[in-house]
């Protein structure tokens, strides 16, 4: 059970901890994604504006080329304005390429092909500006014109060359940086799929873990059930052997004692006619005036004063000490018929009050007799605890130890639905070979100096035994007894599931 | 009873030989001198009050009490007791349950089923003798009614 549930907990903490783990790596690979992702965009526009700064400087050297054109054939300055304008623009659209190129996360286009292109552009207005200073001059030939113009066209003709190219070039790592978008999107979106799959299983399975561990205990739960019910069963049919036992002696007891009785009245009743019939025949033979000095009739003399008398008186004892015993198994099995009667008992009273009752006894042997600690108050028959109290403190009276002064303690305490009373004495105690024999009906044990018929602890255990408990001796045989009564704490719930 | 022109019986039912001579010596000690029939066990008293056609036409005309004890070898005395309060012949004879128990119950059914008397016969002689003796001089005062 224990470990079951330890292997539960381990259980559970290595789905927890593959769930943390999951999201974990969810977490980061979103957050490396996300970033990625913003990188590739970030390129994408960088290569977007780039495109666009491209155009705009080749617009700008075609501003200035046409700005020439324009002084060449109307030689008025104010058509010089655009190629001002562009000479100032070219600069910043210069730096402007070279700090969006500085932007890209790494180098997606060739810096060559940049300076290159810059190189060509500065060709190019170097030539615009050669050109309209040998038109300031003066008026060039048509050769060197025409020259010139050849020159322009193909400078003009290699930046645009260039532009084509490195917009060629931002394309593609526009198209690029898409693809690894999409490609970074779809991963993350895989990746995501297989981190909620993970868990989803995961907690799928760490729910059919604990299911399974709530039936594994639900099925404990119901051994123990069972178990318990067994336990209990066995307890009850154990007291109803007991019971049923004890019921069969008392029959038994009653049985014989009543069969016994009626052979010895008729011995006794016959005893009484021959009593009666010699005294009739003594009376006869002394009136009949015969002497009692002739030896022949010394032996009628004989039988009739010493040996019917004699007899007849020894007959009469023993039928009396039969009939006694069989009064006392009488009494017993009228005990064991009696019909119980449960009421709630104050323990420690009817305990002093059965320590008062013979409390001449104790102060006539010097003994004292004590109550230790509170006894647990039981609901049981009265006369019938009366008596297992009077008689065991009565024997614990009655074989005190001469060597030393008597000392007798009665305690109590429960356990499960048993009272435990245990009454001790420092007495002359119990050899262990005879423990089990004084419970017997007409035994004792030891020395028999004591008056007594081997009826009262037989008694006291028929009586504990319908009280649904039993008593039980240990002694060493010298130094004292302990007696301990076990009686049901409730003896009408006892009765009432006997019943049912 | 004893000063009754017709002469009155004692049907004695007791299965221990001694009981009866015993219960015979002191009724006769009390002075009481009626005719004892003593029966031994269920079957024959039965017999000898309902005859063998089991009616008890037999005892028509027949003056007598019945003095049963309870513990017989073939039947109890319950039955007897019943059987005789339910004829019509015998059911006025007076019954005298003498017998060893003193169980509550069992005097009561006695009691029911129509028993006159119940003694519980004491179980030391001395009592039992006096009770016996006492019963004599009872059975000596007591009317019995004829059969018919």
């Amino acid at each position: 059970m224990f470990l079951k549930s330890r292997r539960f907990v381990g259980y559970n903490l290595v789905f927890l901890g593959f769930g943390v783990f999951a999201l974990l790596i969810m977490v980061v690979t979103s957050v490396l994604y996300s970033n990625r992702t913003q990188t590739y965009a970030a390129d994408a526009l960088t290569a977007a504006r780039l495109d666009a700064l491209i155009l705009k400087y080749q617009s700008d050297l075609v501003d200035a080329e046409t700005s020439l054109r324009g002084y060449q054939l109307v030689r008025r300055d104010e058509y010089l304005a655009p190629y001002r304008d562009a000479l100032a623009e070219i600069p910043a659209d210069t730096s402007a390429i070279r700090d969006n190129i500085a932007r890209f996360s790494r180098q997606e286009i060739d810096p060559k092909l940049i300076d290159d292109l810059l190189r060509l552009g500065e060709t190019k207005l170097a030539l615009v500006r050669k050109n309209l200073d040998d038109l300031r001059v003066g008026d060039p030939d048509t050769a060197s014109m025409m020259a010139d113009s050849d020159r322009g066209k193909a400078a003009m003709d290699a930046v645009r060359a260039k532009v084509d190219e490195v917009q060629q070039a931002a394309k593609d790592v526009r198209r690029r940086q898409a693809g690894n978008m999409r490609e970074a999107a779809s991963t993350l979106t895989t990746l995501i799929a297989l981190g909620v799959g993970m868990i989803v299983t995961l907690t799928v399975a760490a729910a059919l873990f604990i299911l399974r561990h709530m039936r594994e205990l639900d099925q404990a739960r119901e051994a123990l059930v069972e178990i318990n019910m067994n336990l209990e069963e066995r307890v009850r049919s154990r007291t109803e052997g007991v019971l049923r036992a004890n019921d069969e002696l008392q029959r038994y007891a009653y049985i014989v004692s009543h069969d016994l009785r009626a052979p010895l009245v008729n011995i006794m009743g016959f005893v009484s006619e021959l009593e009666t019939s010699t005294g009739i025949l003594k009376q006869h033979v002394e009136n009949s005036g015969v002497d009692r000095d002739d030896p022949a009739l010394a032996a009628v003399f004989e039988a009739t004063d010493v040996d019917i008398p004699e007899a007849l008186g020894f007959i009469r004892s023993s039928m009396n000490r039969m009939d006694n015993l069989i009064s006392e198994i009488l009494k017993l099995s009228r005990a064991g018929r009696r019909i119980l009667e449960p009421s709630p008992i104050k323990t420690a009273e009817l305990v002093q009050t059965c320590i008062d009752a013979i409390r001449q006894r104790f102060d006539d042997a010097g003994a004292t007799v004590t109550i230790q600690g509170a006894l647990p108050n039981i609901v049981t028959d009265r006369a019938a605890m009366e008596q297992i109290f009077s008689n065991l403190l009565d024997n614990a009276a009655k074989y005190l130890s001469g060597g030393r002064p008597g000392r007798i303690e009665v305690r109590g305490k429960t356990r499960g639905g048993y009272a435990l009373f245990e009454i001790e004495d420092n007495g002359r105690g119990v050899a262990p070979a005879d423990h089990e024999r004084i419970f017997d009906l007409f035994r004792r044990a030891g020395v028999q100096d004591r008056p007594g018929d081997g009826i009262g602890l037989a008694h006291t255990r028929a009586q504990a035994r319908r009280l649904g408990g039993d008593v039980t001796v240990k002694s060493d045989g010298s130094s004292g007894t302990v007696f301990t009564v076990t009686i049901a704490r409730d003896l009408g719930a006892l009765l009432r599931s006997e019943t049912t | 009873m004893m000063n009754d022109p017709r002469p009155v019986s004692i049907v004695m039912v007791e299965d221990d030989e001694g009981h009866a001579r015993l219960i015979e010596k002191n009724i006769r000690r009390a002075g009481v001198n009626n005719e004892i029939l003593a029966f031994r066990d269920g079957t024959s008293v039965l017999d000898y009050l309902f005859g063998a056609d089991k009616s008890g036409r037999v005892s028509i005309g027949r003056t007598f009490l019945v003095l049963l004890d309870l513990n017989l070898p073939d039947m109890t005395g319950i039955d007897i007791l019943a059987r005789i309060k339910a004829n019509e012949h015998t059911r006025r004879t007076p019954v005298i349950v003498l017998t060893t128990t003193d169980d509550q119950r069992e005097i009561q059914r006695c009691y029911d089923l129509g028993a006159n008397v119940y003694i519980t016969k004491p179980l030391n002689y001395e009592s039992f003798a006096n009770a016996i003796r006492q019963l004599g001089l009872f059975l000596a005062v007591m009317q019995v009614p004829e059969t018919d």
